[in-house]
């Protein structure tokens, strides 16, 4: 019964922010940036807001989350890999804003874009079987938080942001960039928890991987094509 | 070997990582460079008329004309008293180019108000105007860029029975224009 509530709220919350067109493209869409532009003061829930949406319509994030979730069958596991998924973009989305580290977001983003490559690979085995050895998953999801935290600051760091109240704003962004990520994480345990039970899991688990390494590709193809044309 | 990887032969990485790479491939030289940079090597986003998205996003009238404009006009600042009489409305207007920058900040003792904070575009005879901001606080501060030339500032309505007093803190790249009724 909660789990049908859950699914339903999900849905909901994917309805309601994928309605909007402009939740193709991801960044930041034109009434965002308006609001950015003209921001005056401290704005909690708008900056949550903003931060929630970037989140939830933001797919590089996603792409990554899937990924790193879709072999943890035990919650707690989910837990401590989503912590310091956290833990690692937080560090960055806060330190790059406040201390104005420029970074180039074309870069950032390809990084994003390996990440998720990354991931892939690394649960089809790739290392394992490529290497013998496989880098520490745990250490990596951290290492690669920080580029997404990056990844995140830029995206903020394109505004002309109210310095007085930036520590505020900026605190709402990340509680509201993590609340986007606890309701897409809720979204992607319950359709990963519900395809599990079905015998198709495990005969396109590969080819989802494969989906993900490509996506990431195109991420990383997109986002240096920008870089050295732009 | 762990739980949370699933294995797979040699062979079928193989193929499997080269499947991602043509699949990302295809899709970035026909759809997606095309869409985003109007870089189309193969014509493909021609042929699927995505080129056009490419040119109307850097059609768009934006960053380069903006930069030289704005210094030509020179940083100043000044506070200013405003007094307004009872259910009365006033407006303080400053000139600004695009891109231009206008810290602003200001505060009203006490007293009930209502304000929008707008800009009108330069040679609109239309009437025109573009809210930014609207509320009934007594005070408001930020940073604003110019989003086109024009007329950009407040209009204040005292909403009490008593006369209040506005002070605003200005500070940025624009041209005073002053009151108006």
């Amino acid at each position: 019964m909660i789990a049908r509530i859950l699914v339903l709220a999900a849905f909901l919350a994917a309805l309601f922010f994928g309605a909007a067109p402009e939740a193709l493209a991801h960044g930041v869409d034109d009434n965002t940036k308006q609001f950015l532009a003209a921001n005056a003061g401290l704005e909690i829930v708008a900056f949550m807001y903003i931060g929630a949406k970037h989140m939830v319509t933001g797919y590089d994030h996603l792409l990554f989350l899937v990924g790193v979730i879709f072999f943890l069958y035990r919650p707690k596991d989910v837990l401590i890999y989503v912590t310091l998924f956290t833990v690692g973009h937080s560090l960055t989305l806060m330190t790059g804003v406040l201390n104005q580290i420029n970074v180039n977001p074309y870069l950032v983003d390809a990084v994003i874009g390996f990440s998720i490559v990354y991931k892939g690979f690394d649960n089809l085995g790739g290392f394992q079987q490529l290497f013998g050895k496989r880098p520490n998953t745990k250490l990596m999801v951290l290492v690669f938080g920080l580029f997404h935290g990056f990844g995140l600051a830029t995206k903020l760091q394109d505004f002309p942001l109210d310095e007085e109240h930036l520590l505020g704003n900026l605190t709402s962004f990340n509680i509201g960039v993590e609340l986007g990520q606890l309701s897409a994480l809720l979204f992607i345990l319950l359709l990963l928890g519900y395809w599990r039970q079905q015998k198709s899991f495990l005969q396109f688990a590969v080819t989802t991987n494969i989906l993900l390494m490509s996506g990431g590709l195109m991420l990383i193809g997109y986002q240096l094509t920008g870089y050295f044309t732009a | 070997m762990s739980d949370d990887q699933h294995m797979i032969s040699k062979n079928a990485l193989l193929r499997g990582g080269l499947a991602a790479a043509t699949l990302a491939s295809i899709a970035l030289v026909t759809v997606i460079l095309p869409a985003e940079y109007g870089v189309d090597p193969l014509g493909a986003g021609k042929l699927l008329g995505l080129d056009k998205i490419a040119a109307t996003e850097d059609g768009a009238p934006e960053a380069p004309a903006l930069t030289a404009t704005v210094i030509d006009v020179p940083e100043r600042e000044e506070t200013i008293s405003i007094e307004i009489a009872p259910n009365q409305g006033l407006e303080y207007k400053v000139h600004m180019v695009p891109g231009a920058k206008l810290q602003h900040n200001w505060s009203v003792e006490d007293g009930e108000l209502y304000f929008d904070f707008h800009g009108e575009p330069a040679g609109d005879t239309t009437g025109y105007y573009e809210s930014f901001a609207v509320s009934t606080a007594g005070d408001a501060r930020g940073l604003f860029y110019a989003p086109f030339e024009g007329s950009h500032g407040w209009y204040w309505k005292n909403k009490g029975y008593s006369p209040l007093v506005i002070k605003l803190k200005l500070k940025g790249n624009y041209k005073v224009i002053g009151l108006k009724k």
